[in-house]
């Protein structure tokens, strides 16, 4: 999991009062900052989207709808202009039995919206219940959780976690775990797999801030710059909720992006069904204007499952043209598909007029099946051509 | 005096008095009479739900005459008439594992309803549901209806059997519906009623457990905002409703909270949910929805409730266990969770143990890496029995097995399955037991199932 630059800082220093102070001088102070900080400072890096440098930063005051509601993202730029990164200097409070505390760090996000890391500023810490200091184990299980956009976290409202324990033993949600952030609240034994422990709300909201709406700003961020050099690094990453989310933004846009086709391809060849999937999303009935595409398309075909097959062929329906190469070849294919798909190749058949000399007499052969179902479809495409 | 010569009568004796009773349009109804209509076929589906409606369409896709008898007047059963519109499991351990007919319409109603798919390539762990498929039911079921067309099946609503024999080498059954009773001549019978209601008629051997699984009844709560509410005064409150007697503790679990924040996604537990008969339907029926407005008026008395509403909710509970037939094999909680691999497997099945108690809620146990349970057709097939077979989650199973053998996608398997040797028995004129397996392997293969490799 990532990098690890952990610099452990004095325990205690100050008093509790003496730090909340410095805590709002040192806010003040980065609210103006580039929120980049490489030395001095507890942070946690994991895998990037893109490996290129970013070498301007944009800002933005964003509207996030949430509890900091006006907030400044800074999207940090490559040398050409495109997001390599993005971040938010968080300064919010965590409230539990009444009281709360301040939350300083700043969070770093993958064009994606992906998580990327969380930075301490400088002589800052992170700590629990007791305020002991997080060990470099809890760190790095926060560090872990943060990552993981499927925690049931979303499921759970803060209000929850806040709840009394609950003396009901036939309850699912056994509320009875003392000290979990504060002094005598208590939480969820579930919740308790999913957070840091002693630190429930301090994880809650950094997950929440991750996974809230800031990780969509980013991505129509991001949307914003696509253009076929930048899709291809996105698509270039080694991280594959990246390459599956960038595939997403494409459905049926690949017309717009013919360069990309190559790895769209590659992508389709793939032993990993999603992506796979995605990457037959993209394509365009337009796409299949070029005979060349079709023409590689149908070079596919036969290494396709059967609902991979159909994805494709119902392309074809919508095709401005079914080239000549490409109808001999449903021509060779359509007696030894699976029923499902001798019918769709039939509608495309219909759809596309196919109403040639060697088409016609495949659908005669389908005509005399064996299967009364089969028969029965190609009869109706039969008379469709008396009409 | 005939009725009809009466009613003229009348009108002539009225004539000048006042006018007709009758617009000039009407025409008077005739006399009410139960209509009787016979009906040969191939096969019979008893049961249009998750595993019914896939196993009509395959039927009809190769080529036999179908029939089939769903009770109330859509298909799709759990998924749609229930509501619980996530029919998985298609994926296990990044590959997929059941495909054909079932997968084919969720695909095609991802794709019209501009859904996407979850992202099958990532592990789950615990957490089964993120490779669920999120279905609009209501869409999910008019296109089974469509499929059904398409495939020649011939669609019975409203209908149910009451009376099932096996003469001469074929079962005649007698089905009523509304206004209506149907005698169907058939060689074979596929029971997908989710209860072994044909099975049962027909006679043959059921089990059931002395406690079985609660049922849910889906629904969606509005009007309130749970991140404002006071949840240790609700639960408080709660507590004491329980303890008053207003509220059952275990028709929510005992967790108010839970229901709050699902907003009524399956959270409801009844006890002793059963669908097999009108009457102990009616039943669940009544006492799901009961249970929904106590706990619908008492939270509309709580501060931040006040204008709590029921913004949707199913026409049915979902039932998740009733009886299960006795079959040639009873697949056994070890078989599934070792991923036994059957001579006679023909679908696979993929699922944690979810076991819904009422004591004590839900614990799903994950199946661990790697294992993926297959489906014996023999689990399908009542002993005793010949030309008959049920598919679904009245499959023969121990509890346990069973508590992962019945969800949606499984089911659907079983259905095709089911189905395709159906066929092929019509096509021999055999029992089911008696099909050459090769042949079902190849039928289902070329409708697009995916099946399990049999082990020599």
């Amino acid at each position: 999991m990532g990098q690890l630059f952990l610099q452990q800082n004095p325990k205690k220093l100050m008093n509790k009062a003496i730090k909340e102070y410095l805590r709002l001088i040192i806010v003040a102070i980065f609210i103006s900052m580039v929120p980049v900080s490489n030395t001095g400072t507890i942070q946690y890096i994991n895998d990037k989207t893109l490996a290129i440098e970013a070498v301007t930063i944009k800002k933005k005051v964003i509207d996030f709808e949430e509890e900091i509601s006006l907030d400044t993202l800074y999207g940090h730029l490559s040398a050409k202009g495109d997001p390599v990164f993005f971040s938010r200097n968080v300064v919010t409070s965590v409230c539990f039995d009444d009281k709360c505390r301040l939350l300083d760090v700043i969070l770093y996000w993958n064009p994606t919206g992906r998580y990327l890391g969380f930075e301490l500023p400088e002589k800052e810490y992170l700590s629990k219940h007791d305020h002991e200091p997080f060990t470099e184990e809890e760190y790095l299980r926060l560090n872990a959780l943060l990552a993981d956009p499927f925690l049931p976290l979303d499921s759970y409202s803060y209000n929850e976690i806040v709840m009394e324990g609950s003396k009901d033993e036939n309850s699912e949600s056994q509320y009875n775990d003392k000290e979990i952030d504060g002094v005598s609240s208590a939480t969820s034994k579930f919740i308790l797999d999913y957070v840091v422990e002693g630190a429930a709300y301090t994880t809650y909201k950094l997950w929440h801030l991750i996974y809230g709406p800031t990780s969509g700003v980013i991505k129509e961020w991001t949307i914003g710059y696509f253009d076929s050099d930048y899709i291809g690094l996105l698509l270039e990453s080694e991280n594959l909720s990246d390459v599956l989310w960038t595939l997403e933004q494409l459905a049926g846009k690949l017309d717009q992006y013919p360069t990309l086709s190559p790895l769209i391809f590659e992508f389709i060849k793939s032993s990993e069904f999603s992506l796979s999937e995605k990457a037959i999303q993209t394509i365009s009935p337009q796409n299949l204007s070029s005979e060349v595409f079709q023409s590689n398309l149908i070079d596919l075909f036969p290494q396709m499952d059967i609902g991979r097959k159909k994805w494709i062929l119902d392309l074809f329906k919508k095709a401005p043209i079914v080239y000549p190469e490409t109808a001999a070849f449903f021509n060779d294919v359509i007696l030894d598909q699976e029923v499902p798909l001798v019918v769709i190749l039939l509608e495309i058949y219909q759809m596309q007029e196919m109403y040639d000399g060697s088409s016609l007499e495949k659908v005669r052969l389908l005509s005399n099946s064996d299967n009364h179902y089969l028969a029965q479809k190609a009869k109706q495409f039969l008379e469709s051509n008396t009409r | 005096m005939k009725r009809r010569d009466m009613i003229a009568a009348m009108g002539t004796l009225s004539l000048g008095v006042a006018a007709s009773p009758f617009s000039k349009g009407d025409v008077l109804k005739e006399p009410y009479k139960v209509v009787q209509k016979n009906i040969s076929t191939d096969i019979v589906v008893v049961g249009g739900g998750t595993a019914g409606a896939v196993a009509a369409i395959q039927a009809g896709r190769a080529g036999q005459n179908v029939t089939l008898i769903e009770c109330v007047s859509q298909l799709g059963g759990t998924t749609t008439t229930a509501g619980v519109a996530f029919p998985g499991i298609f994926f296990a351990w990044g590959k997929q594992i059941i495909s054909g007919i079932g997968w084919e319409m969720v695909q095609e109603a991802v794709e019209l309803n501009g859904d996407s798919l979850p992202n099958f390539s990532i592990p789950h762990g615990r957490q089964h549901w993120h490779h669920q498929v999120k279905l609009n039911g209501p869409l999910y079921s008019v296109l089974l209806e469509q499929k059904c067309m398409e495939a020649g099946v011939n669609l019975r609503y409203y209908e149910t059997p009451t009376k099932i024999e096996f003469n001469n080498g074929c079962w005649e059954m007698e089905t009523v519906g509304k206004g209506i009773t149907t005698k169907i001549k058939c060689k074979q019978i596929i029971d997908c009623s989710g209860n072994a209601i044909a099975a049962n008629i027909a006679g043959f051997d059921l089990l059931k457990e002395g406690e079985t699984q609660p049922g849910t009844l889906i629904f969606r709560l509005g009007g309130y905002d749970i991140e404002t509410l006071d949840l240790d005064m609700i639960k408080k409150e709660y507590e004491a409703a329980i303890n008053s007697g207003e509220l059952i503790r275990e028709e929510f679990r005992g967790n108010i909270v839970g229901l709050l924040r699902t907003k009524g996604d399956n959270i409801q537990h009844i006890r002793g949910a059963d669908s097999t008969t009108s009457e102990s339907h009616t039943t669940a029926n009544v006492k799901a929805r009961t249970s929904l407005l106590k706990h619908l008026k008492f939270l509309k008395r709580l501060p931040g409730c006040e204008n709590i509403v029921i913004e949707d909710m199913r026409t049915e509970i979902g039932i998740r266990e009733t009886y299960r037939i006795d079959g040639l094999y009873q697949i056994t909680h070890e078989d599934y969770t070792s991923g036994k691999v059957y001579k006679d497997a023909l679908s696979y099945s993929y699922y944690p143990i979810d076991l819904h108690i009422i004591e004590h809620g839900v614990t799903p146990k994950q199946l661990s890496d790697g294992i993926v349970a297959t489906v014996p057709l023999r689990a399908l097939i009542p002993k005793k029995s010949k030309n008959f077979m049920v598919a679904g989650r009245c499959l023969s199973s121990d509890r346990l097995a069973n508590s992962a053998l019945r969800v949606q996608a499984s089911s659907m398997a079983m259905g095709q399955v089911a189905a395709a040797t159906a066929v092929i028995a019509c096509q021999r004129n055999v029992s089911p037991a008696d099909v050459p397996l090769d042949e079902v392997r190849n039928l289902l293969k070329s409708h697009g199932a995916i099946v399990p490799t049999a082990k020599s």
